[in-house]
């Protein structure tokens, strides 16, 4: 598939789920506190891969756009109100090229809108049951109840991480890491809810775990190296932020492998800092040390040998389902997710 | 199993496509041991603890908001609940292992994760047919002749007070026509575990089928003698 489909398909997925959203935000009081700035998230246009991904999962699956749709929502509203909160734990200042939130409102307001946002998720996985049934309505959220227990697991070992400059982390800490943070609710769950509403819960979500997680990791490594790399008007997020946030990227995980006692100790001092009081110029020295140790090609393997290996994954489970537009966008998403420069 | 699926994959694969080739190829060293390998054996690792403490904690949560004696006393309860709601069916079912392993003293449960099909034998209402209960790892796809491929089991006894001596032991795969394949091509590893309280210990299951190896669904048993309750029935259908 041709990247512009790709990304038109992603753009008029996102759309649909968009309107969605728009649909289950109440219209009322208070707007100027909450209900309208529930809609600013949504409203700056994300990428839209974990509703896209729900409903091409759905459709190569056999069913409509219109049985993934509530769920589409679901994920997206979560999503929206994890990087509210994210944005606030990790005191970022750019979200999709505007200030963040609790940059424009305040901390105790954007925490609030999250919150709302969290809740209004919820009522799409109810109204499920008008269109898919009660059984596969409970599966799905199971599914759900899963996917953000295991983010916010995910995020509270990052925050602890950084919290207590936890600065002898591995390889694998980083993957369980992502896996938790990021896999389970950016690929694993929005396939396996499509595949559970398409199939009309014959599919074995189980199926889909290696290839979301692959999918996940490629798409998080690729994130934080476009974090050091990319351009900011593009990226839509300060470029260089996950140092000054010291967020346990493989990259600084690598970095703090292989520097020198030296190097390491003057890293640790960085990142023992709080992040207000770190500075740009130090902050360009750690990423100097991760262009000489080799960290950032470290990562940009990685990234492509998880890819690969969500490729041969998906060829394992889509080979055998008819040939579909959907299908091939499954596919094209895992390319996109390490050759994207946003 | 997934080396099995990894080649299947790479025939597959679209031509044309040169990232995608270009990803398969950093996949494919002669050097086994290459450092896409190591990356990916990390992350599966990672990946399968983790859906392991998952269902183990699941299973906790479980155990406190069920009346465990009630099941105990009405499995067919319990399997309607099975029935019902498929997403905790591995959960109940480890239950109903662990609370038929108290009552008998024994040591029992399989946690089936993955690559497997869990299929619930019928417990029945007396003890003694309750002894005939065993869980059931089936691989999920027909397998070919002379292909390899790698279950993964769990083995944990919620109910053990001390650390428990467990040996395995394999049988060969009956199939039909009185069609075999015989045990030594088929490898558990370890065979020979402590199972500290509290611990899950992952099995290893390894299965060459011999390349004559005629086509059928067969099935083998894998079990403790010192624990009867501790036997699982492995699975697979060959093409």
């Amino acid at each position: 598939m041709y990247e512009a489909l790709m990304k038109s398909m992603l753009q008029q997925y996102g759309a649909d789920t968009l309107k969605g959203i728009h649909h289950f935000i109440p219209d009322k009081e208070p707007r100027k506190y909450l209900y309208n700035l529930v809609h600013d998230y949504p409203n700056r246009g994300g990428k839209g891969f974990r509703p896209s991904l729900c409903i091409a999962s759905c459709k190569t699956y056999g069913g409509s756009l219109d049985d993934a749709l509530y769920s589409a929502v679901s994920l997206e509203l979560l999503h929206n109100a994890f990087l509210i909160h994210d944005d606030v734990e990790d005191e970022s200042l750019f979200r999709r090229n505007k200030p963040t939130m609790h940059e424009y409102s305040n901390k105790a307001i954007a925490i609030n809108v999250g919150d709302a946002m969290n809740v209004l998720g919820l009522y799409p996985l109810f109204m499920n049951k008008e269109k898919l049934g009660q059984k596969i309505s409970q599966q799905i959220f199971l599914e759900i109840q899963h996917m953000v227990t295991e983010s916010v697991e995910g995020q509270a070992l990052e925050l602890g991480w950084r919290k207590d400059n936890i600065s002898d982390l591995n390889d694998s800490d980083y993957l369980r890491m992502i896996l938790k943070k990021t896999c389970w609710y950016t690929c694993m769950h929005p396939l396996r809810i499509g595949a559970i509403i398409g199939s009309r819960g014959k599919v074995k979500p189980d199926i889909f775990n290696r290839l979301g997680y692959f999918m996940g990791t490629a798409f998080q490594i690729q994130d934080d190296i476009l974090n050091l790399v990319a351009e900011e008007k593009k990226y839509g997020k300060e470029i260089g932020g996950d140092i000054l946030e010291g967020k346990r990227t493989l990259m600084l995980i690598h970095l703090l492998q292989k520097s020198k006692a030296t190097e390491k100790n003057g890293i640790r001092k960085f990142l023992s800092l709080p992040i207000r009081e770190r500075q740009n110029e130090k902050a360009a020295w750690i990423l100097n040390l991760m262009q000489q140790h080799g960290s950032i090609v470290h990562a940009k393997n990685t990234a492509r040998y998880m890819a690969g290996a969500a490729l041969k994954e998906y060829y394992t489970i889509f080979s055998r389902l008819p040939d579909c537009k959907d299908k091939s966008f499954i596919e094209s998403i895992i390319l996109y997710m390490i050759n994207r420069d946003y | 199993m997934r080396e099995g699926k990894a080649n299947d994959a790479k025939n597959k694969q679209p031509k044309g496509s040169s990232l995608a080739g270009d990803l398969f190829d950093a996949l494919n060293p002669n050097d086994l041991l290459s450092n896409a390998q190591k990356v990916i054996n990390t992350a599966v690792n990672v990946l399968e603890e983790e859906i392991a403490a998952g269902i183990l904690a699941a299973k906790k949560i479980e155990k406190k908001v069920i009346d465990v004696d009630e099941i105990r006393d009405n499995p067919e309860d319990l399997m309607n609940r099975i029935r019902r709601d498929t997403h905790e069916a591995v959960d109940l079912f480890m239950d109903a292992i662990a609370a038929i392993s108290k009552q008998l003293g024994l040591l029992s449960t399989t946690i089936v994760k993955e690559t497997e099909n869990v299929h619930k034998a019928t417990p029945a209402a007396n003890e003694k047919n309750r002894e005939a209960i065993a869980a059931v790892i089936e691989h999920e796809e027909p397998l070919q002749p002379g292909q390899a491929v790698t279950l993964y089991m769990s083995v944990a006894d919620d109910t053990a007070t001390k650390s428990v001596k467990i040996q395995l032991q394999k049988t060969d795969f009956c199939g039909p026509l009185q069609q075999k394949i015989l045990s030594k091509n088929w490898h558990i590893k370890p065979a020979a575990f402590i199972l500290k309280r509290d611990e899950a210990k992952e099995i290893t299951i390894h299965i060459k089928l011999p390349a004559n190896c005629k086509a059928g669904r067969y099935n083998a048993l894998l079990y403790d003698p010192l624990n009867p309750s501790v036997r699982t029935v492995i699975g697979i259908e060959v093409l």
